[in-house]
């Protein structure tokens, strides 16, 4: 077994982001680049952290227009901003899009050469030196897990395709997550993003990676969401259902990058890819009937998982029941929070084999740890546009 | 008790003798070295009678230790003028090893310039056959009419039309365990021509009715060895994982992006290209076409690098497409379709050609303004010049080198004549020290360093690559060089396996030195070789321009000094 498990401080609690200022003199920053999107900047969360930065005499230079999926043209003028301001750390106020910009501003303005050099999955360089710049995330959603991964997605607009930038070195500093910014997140946003640190957890517990000490990391995150995601959505004032999500998110992100995400992720993705909805939505979309195909490989987990929803798992019951019936139980999970039907998901059932010879070109595909053939990954997202008619 | 089998062309004999006790110290490269320093005269005409073609198996072959039967040959080598080893997994050495035949030794030339083919049957009884209706077949078309004749369980090495003709460029071709195709090569040095030049097409080995016992001095320490090594390659990421998901493709993550991935003809450029030739595309390719990955290339092989690749409508093209042959034909000569580098490379395998000197042929071609740097399909047409044997085809199948010197090319990426393969020598240096300095030439075999970080410093170079070298020496003795990754890039602890199944095999006192110190006697051999051949310590550097022209993208010259160079393993 060989691993690089690089790490993040976590500063976890309803309150936390009120230490930013601190945080950022204990880094040895005077001046910080903060990052956000207007959207965070309207429910009022970025004001205060900006306060509290400028109050501990740290100097605050804005970049308040990132954008959804981090195109390239949002980064490069991040990195002017924050170049011509000779800064000397990075703050990112948002969801995985404004955190995602605050990864790649920090490559730009660091490192030799383009920031192409740094991207791809497989043939991404990787960053030996010099050092990044102090980075540090507050996350304003529940899901992406960005404060505390390696990884950032951008999206290069004349190519028309979306890149990872997958670098170790990239982890951010600090994350400080502070569950009392999640309450002003409508149920959409919260179900959306808390089905995708399901899908981190599921797939990181059964990816080509995993190991004793990510499992059971993962079985509690999804443990956590299976209980307080429909309450976090049912009332966003639900403190102790937040915190738990925040934490869910945070956690299950690790289990996901280092055990490594595999069909669910290749399939979302490819989904994404061709009806542009949410990514939470589309990874969760077909996986109940992954998690199905995938029982066999991972079987007490699979028991585990399915005990959770209250499926009959132990005891001598045959592992391809257990996982059809744990598929029936994430299906009914998914519909019981409010996620989209698939004439919201894939209206289109013509796009099927589009999406699935994308999902065959995916990192996440290659990567499985089990393989489907063309005809059974195509069978298996048929039968959840079916599942979910 | 296992055998030679000596394969007299001028005599029409094929005749198998005890295997000399002299020759149980070494495997594969380090006995292919022993049988050309005792009976092949260093100065003698690599294409002429008193050179000699010599297969071996490893240290191992026969004992079912993971890639224990890689397959190996040598020569003077017509390309080099020195000593050449190429080798290659495929089936034969697991058909050969269970006939009990740890050796082949060709010699002398027809006397009716007929070609034959050796032919091992079940009983192992070993005949020439007059081979006159295979002339000029390519690997593939003759695979399959040896296959009808001899039955699918049959391995082959064979020559392509380029061996028949005696190209310096041209390879034996092995088949594949995965496929049953000849897509696997002892690719270099022109080996294929020495095997040309003996009137052998191929050899054909068939299913042996009887497993020919190996005497252990102790089967169950050997047992327990291999067990725990097993137990390392399936602990190592690179040999449980990268290479099994991703192939030797995986190289060009690392190579492509810290400039050791050869660009334009070793320009030392940035690789431009990779989105459409990387591991990534690679990958994709064959998972939307119903390729494959994870495929081993010989039998019981746990590391599974292989695959096959299709074309654009699902239909194979080519098999075991690896690292070496993207880096050369696609990056070395920027095309970035990897399409046609497979269509080239299926062409290579069938009509016997080293994908790796074609591709620096290619690029100098390119750098001389023969065709321009991209040009896919005129590349194709080259390739198909020498297939045709046109005039400038029949340069082109004599090497980069001589096809540069035709072309007036004053950049000619070689070393004693051979050309270097996927890794520039200015960005990934202690590779640049074994093209140097090793008695083969500038070959993938001799101890890469890969371009890792910090390999375009000049710093620690020359040590790493004399403990390289000697590794990947040793380790040509007795195995695949991608089961040794634990041996290279770990710790003492999976040699103590390596000596202990040394010591279970062969008796006596064995330990990591003992191991290593195969690599030292087979390059201490090799250089004997050479010496008396005529190669002095002028041979031992690097065409000028890696010296003069700095990398574009790093900024760093090969800055190793001649007195440098002759200070690594000078013996």
């Amino acid at each position: 077994m060989n691993f690089v498990f690089p790490l993040t401080k976590i500063m976890f609690g309803d309150g936390m982001s009120t230490q930013i200022g601190t945080v950022m003199l204990g880094l040895g920053c005077k001046k910080v680049l903060c990052i956000y999107d207007p959207g965070i900047k309207d429910a009022g969360i970025v004001g205060p952290i900006i306060d509290t930065l400028r109050l501990a005499g740290v100097e605050v230079v804005e970049y308040g227009d990132a954008h959804v999926s981090v195109p390239l043209s949002s980064v490069y003028e991040a990195t002017r901003i924050g170049k011509a301001a000779g800064i000397d750390g990075i703050v990112a106020v948002g969801g995985g899009s404004a955190m995602d910009t605050g990864k790649a501003v920090n490559v730009c303005l660091t490192q030799p050469g383009k920031l192409e050099n740094y991207v791809g999955t497989l043939d991404a360089g990787a960053i030996y030196a010099p050092l990044l710049k102090p980075y540090v995330c507050i996350p304003t959603t529940a899901g992406t897990g960005s404060e505390v991964s390696p990884i950032a997605v951008v999206y290069d607009e004349k190519a028309g395709v979306k890149r990872a930038l997958p670098q170790p070195e990239n982890v951010p500093k600090v994350a400080i997550i502070d569950p009392l910014l999640h309450v002003k997140m409508p149920p959409g946003l919260t179900a959306a993003t808390g089905m995708d640190a399901l899908c981190h957890a599921i797939e990181g517990v059964g990816g080509f990676l995993r190991n004793p000490m990510l499992t059971p990391w993962g079985l509690t995150v999804c443990d956590l969401i299976f209980k307080h995601l429909p309450r976090a959505i049912a009332n966003g004032q639900d403190l102790e259902a937040r915190e738990k999500m925040a934490m869910a998110a945070t956690f299950g992100i690790m289990v996901g990058a280092y055990g490594g995400f595999h069909l669910p992720h290749a399939l979302g993705h490819s989904i994404e890819a061709v009806t542009h909805v949410s990514h939470g939505i589309t990874c969760a979309f077909a996986m109940p009937e992954v998690c199905e195909y995938y029982a066999d490989l991972i079987p007490d987990e699979t028991r585990a998982m399915a005990a959770m929803l209250g499926v009959e798992s132990n005891g001598g019951r045959p592992i391809a029941e257990v996982g059809k019936a744990f598929k029936n139980a994430l299906s009914d999970f998914y519909l019981r929070i409010g996620c989209p039907k698939t004439e919201k998901v894939i209206p289109n059932q013509g796009d099927i084999d589009k999406i699935i010879e994308l999902a065959l070109g995916e990192y996440t595909y290659i990567t499985a740890s089990k393989k489907p053939t063309r005809r059974e990954l195509t069978q298996m997202l048929a039968a959840a546009c079916e599942r979910l008619s | 008790m296992q055998k030679v089998l000596r394969v007299d062309m001028h005599e029409n004999t094929a005749v198998c003798e005890p295997l000399p006790e002299k020759y149980n110290s070494l495997g594969n490269r380090g006995l292919v070295a022993k049988a050309l320093v005792e009976e092949v005269k260093p100065t003698c005409d690599p294409l002429g009678p008193e050179n000699k073609l010599v297969f071996a198996l490893g240290l191992l072959a026969g004992t079912g230790f993971p890639t224990g039967n890689r397959f190996s040959v040598g020569a003077k080598s017509p390309l080099t003028g020195g000593i050449k080893e190429a080798n290659s997994g495929g089936n034969i050495g697991t058909l050969l090893a269970r006939h009990g035949i740890q050796m082949i030794i060709v010699q002398g030339q027809p006397q009716d310039l007929r070609s034959h083919i050796l032919h091992i049957t079940a009983d192992g009884t070993p005949k020439l056959i007059p081979a006159a209706g295979y002339a000029g077949l390519g690997s593939y078309a003759l695979v399959e009419k040896l296959k009808a004749l001899y039955g699918d369980k049959i391995a082959v090495a064979c020559i392509g039309p380029a061996g028949e003709r005696r190209y310096a460029n041209a390879t034996i071709q092995i088949t594949d365990h995965a496929t049953g195709h000849p897509s696997r090569a002892m690719a270099r040095g022109g080996i294929g021509a020495v095997m040309g030049s003996k009137g052998l097409k191929a050899i054909v080995v068939e299913l042996a009715n009887q497993k020919a016992e190996i005497d252990y001095a102790d089967k169950e320490q050997f047992s327990k060895a291999m067990k725990e090594y097993l137990g390392v390659l399936s602990r190592n990421a690179i040999t449980s994982r990268a290479l099994s998901i991703f192939g030797t493709m995986v190289g060009m993550a690392v190579t492509g992006k810290t400039g050791a991935l050869p660009v334009k003809n070793f320009s030392g450029q940035r690789c431009e290209i990779l989105d459409d030739i990387g591991a990534n595309r690679f990958h994709q390719n064959l998972n939307r076409r119903g390729g494959k990955a994870g495929l081993a290339c010989q039998p019981g092989c746990p590391i599974k690098c292989s695959n096959i690749y299709n074309d654009k409508e699902g239909n194979y093209l080519t098999s075991g497409f690896e690292y070496e042959t993207v880096a050369l034909v696609g990056a070395n000569c920027d095309i970035a379709d990897l399409d046609v580098i497979a269509r080239i490379e299926r062409i290579c395998d069938d009509f016997g050609l080293d994908t790796i000197e074609l591709g620096a042929t290619i690029g100098v071609c390119m750098e001389a303004g023969k065709l321009p740097w991209g040009d896919g399909e005129k590349a194709m047409a080259l390739v198909q010049q020498i297939v045709d044997g046109t005039e400038f085809g029949k340069i082109m199948a004599k090497g980069c080198k001589a096809t540069g010197e035709y072309l007036g090319v004053q950049r000619i990426p070689t070393v004693k004549g051979q050309a270097m393969p996927g890794y520039d020598p200015r960005n990934s240096k202690g590779t640049g020290v074994g093209y140097a300095t090793s008695p083969q030439g500038a070959d993938h075999t001799v101890g890469t360093t890969s371009g890792a970080a910090g390999d375009f410093k000049k710093v620690g170079r020359v040590q790493i690559s004399q403990k390289v070298q000697v590794a990947y020496a040793a380790v040509d003795n007795f195995m695949c060089h991608f089961a040794a990754f634990p041996l290279t890039s770990t710790h003492q602890y999976a040699v103590g396996h390596i000596a202990a199944a040394m010591a279970g095999r062969f008796g006596g006192e064995w330990n990591a030195d003992k191991v290593w110190g195969i690599g030292l006697q087979t390059l201490m051999l090799e250089k004997q070789f050479n010496r008396t051949a005529g190669f002095t310590a002028k041979d031992d550097r690097l065409p000028q321009f890696f010296y003069d022209e700095a990398s574009p993208m790093t900024g760093a010259k090969f800055d190793i000094t001649d007195e440098e160079l002759a200070g690594v393993l000078p013996f």
